[in-house]
């Protein structure tokens, strides 16, 4: 009887051919381009990752690779940022810092760019090397709010017309060559021309932090939960165009002339400690920052005076450190506590006034309106036995 | 026969309860009243409630609610202070601010009453032009509206304040349009809309007439008083009757002699 079984060969041909397929039909040619050192050899399987032996953090080391190269380091190679790296399989990847030099030529230099100016900026800034970062694990790093973002679509006006991506690619590459650098370059332009967060993904991303109790009094800081009753935030719930985010005050994009003739212009890497005179809310600056075009133009100093977003808990935070510091503060330095505790107390005798007037309405709006929805309930009551008796 | 959206029955006898100007008054501020509460009130409920009702121009729409805002806040002061001119510089304005004054019988009849519905007592006081109801609402309007305007209009010139006033102001602002809103939706809309009788809506907010029944039953003795008036101006009427002659018109009215056919 003749053997009906395919021939072997022919069984694992098949097998082979369909790998081959699956393999080109999944991998995107893009990433295959940026990938050139073969890391999603290993890094595409999703199940790739660990448990660190200290922390017993889950640690994942899946790329997917579709979502990596849409995103703004698309082309950037994985051992430019991964210096460490030297062989595969490769020890554990030390972290990346951002300022290193990651050898894509900025086009407006010619030279390897990299990310050094920022760092520089914000190892200044109060997130930076502030002295309140006793532990450095609670100190924010890029990584924090920059999650290697995906390009932003093209928005505005233009975008309500479908396709206009394409047209504006178009139009570059009528002179340009049709390259991935050209597709690039359209998305990196479109991203930044406007702002990637709104403000209530701003507020919220502040807030993660700061409006944590236990998280800021470990700083001697007060929660900023409160900013959700301001009408700065209002206008934020509707997306109002000026609305006033934390950085319109931290950090104002437009320049603040601190100093006669010298504008300075700050930004979310550059966020000072208010009683830091380089600060746009330095005491001295605050009427200037508020008074920002589109603000409250002509504030003087009185109106930038006051907490915008207090609790009433700074006085408390700043007894209990004058208490726990009080062998290695000088004595100028507990005057200066003693002037903010003392100023501190004016901020939380003005929310309590606020909070009476509050408790007043509501006391109100319960006595009167109980006694009038009583008084109209008796009066309907009454009316309907007059209209059945007649006498109405 | 039933009345209905201001339509008058030609079976009543009615009396102007309010004058053209005082119409007027009203409804400026009422208008204005109802829509600041809405642009006002827009910024404090949550955000879906907002964005469910307008989609996608909500943004938009939340932009020229301010403006919209400080529109209806410009005629509401325009209204306030034409009632306020009304009621000093004409004499049917002093007497309603006169009658407009709390009183002791005020009192009185305001204890009298809710003996009354409660079932306590079987007398029902008589109330004269405005009662106790009348007036405690105008009372607390009038309060209101002075609270509501000033800090109106500190907000709005906000940077030229300090910052704890401003905050002050905005606390008063937001909690009395509270208050206002919550007592106008009891007080107001029962006695205009939702009391038997009422229903669908009090007719004088568009001509100032309310009928003679209406009159008798809510304000007795103002109605007694317009009766005995009336009274007295027919017995005066049929007195002079003799006179009611053409010549004797003519000569009275001053009018020139009509050429007799």
């Amino acid at each position: 009887m003749p053997d009906k079984r395919l021939p072997q060969f022919v069984f694992l041909f098949t097998i082979f051919c369909s790998m081959l397929l699956v393999n080109f039909a999944w991998d995107p040619v893009l990433v295959r381009a940026a990938d050139q050192e073969n890391c999603m050899l290993c890094h595409r399987y999703s199940g790739l990752g660990c448990f660190d032996k200290d922390t017993g953090a889950k640690k994942i080391f899946y790329v997917n690779e579709a979502l990596y190269s849409n995103t703004v380091h698309n082309n950037v190679l994985c051992t430019h940022c991964h210096l460490n790296l030297k062989e595969v399989p490769h020890k554990p990847a030390k972290k990346v810092d951002c300022g290193t030099k990651c050898h894509v030529k900025d086009p407006s230099t010619n030279k390897d760019f990299s990310h050094k100016i920022v760092v520089d900026e914000f190892r200044k800034s109060v997130h930076g090397e502030s002295a309140l970062f006793t532990y450095k694990d609670k100190q924010p790093r890029c990584k924090y709010c920059h999650t290697n973002p995906l390009y932003s679509p093209l928005r505005g006006i233009m975008a309500e017309k479908p396709g206009c991506e394409s047209e504006a690619l178009a139009r570059c590459l009528a002179c340009h060559e049709k390259s991935p650098w050209t597709k690039r370059f359209l998305k990196h332009f479109v991203s930044r021309t406007s702002s990637r967060w709104n403000n209530k993904q701003m507020v919220d991303l502040c807030n993660n932090c700061h409006a944590d109790e236990e998280f800021m009094h470990s700083f001697g800081l007060e929660t900023t939960a409160n900013f959700k009753s301001t009408f700065h935030y209002r206008n934020v719930k509707y997306e109002s165009e000026n609305a006033a985010n934390c950085l319109s005050c931290h950090g104002p994009s437009q320049p603040i002339e601190i100093e006669e003739g010298k504008p300075v212009q700050f930004s979310a890497h550059s966020i000072k400690s208010a009683d830091n005179p380089k600060s746009s809310l330095f005491k001295e600056h605050r009427a200037l920052t508020c008074g920002q075009l589109g603000c409250h133009e002509g504030a003087n100093r009185f109106f930038a005076s006051g907490a915008v977003h207090g609790t009433g808990t700074k006085p408390t935070l700043l007894r209990k450190r004058l208490v726990a510091e009080a062998e290695e503060l000088t004595q100028e330095e507990k005057e200066e506590i003693k002037a903010d505790i003392k100023k501190a107390k004016m901020d939380k005798l003005q929310l309590t006034i606020i909070w009476g007037i509050k408790a007043f309405y509501k006391l109100m709006i319960i006595l009167v309106g109980g006694f009038m929805f009583v008084h109209q309930m008796l009066d309907l009551r009454i009316t309907l036995k007059e209209r059945r008796e007649g006498r109405h | 026969m039933a009345r209905k959206w201001g339509r008058r029955s030609e079976d009543q006898q009615y009396f102007a309860r309010l004058s053209r100007a005082e119409v007027w008054q009203h409804n400026i501020v009422w208008i204005s009243f109802v829509l600041l509460v809405a642009t006002g009130m827009m910024s404090l409920i949550p955000t879906d409630w907002v964005t469910t009702m307008f989609g996608s121009y909500t943004t938009q729409v939340y932009y020229y609610r301010r403006i919209a805002h400080l529109v209806l806040a410009v005629l509401l002061i325009a209204g306030s202070i034409w009632h306020l001119a009304y009621g000093a510089l004409t004499e049917a304005g002093r007497q309603m601010l006169k009658d407009m004054i709390p009183t002791y019988t005020d009192a009185i009849q305001m204890k009298q009453n809710i003996q009354y519905m409660l079932g306590m007592s079987d007398f029902k006081p008589k109330f004269d032009r405005f009662d106790y109801r009348e007036k405690m609402e105008y009372i607390f309007g009038l309060i209101g509206t002075t609270v509501i305007v000033l800090t109106g209009i500190v907000m709005t010139f906000a940077p030229y304040f300090p910052k704890f006033m401003v905050d002050v102001c905005g606390t008063f602002h937001l909690c009395e349009a509270t208050l206002a809103s919550i007592t106008i939706a009891i007080w107001h809309f029962y006695a205009i809309h939702w009391k038997p009788g009422q229903f669908p809506q009090d007719t004088s907010w568009l001509d100032g007439m309310v009928t003679m029944d209406h009159l008798k039953h809510e304000h007795p003795l103002q109605w007694e008083r317009v009766m005995r008036e009336r009274e007295t101006a027919k017995k005066r009427s049929d007195d002079f009757s003799f006179l009611d002659t053409p010549s004797t018109k003519r000569q009275f009215n001053n009018l020139p002699e009509m050429e007799e056919e």
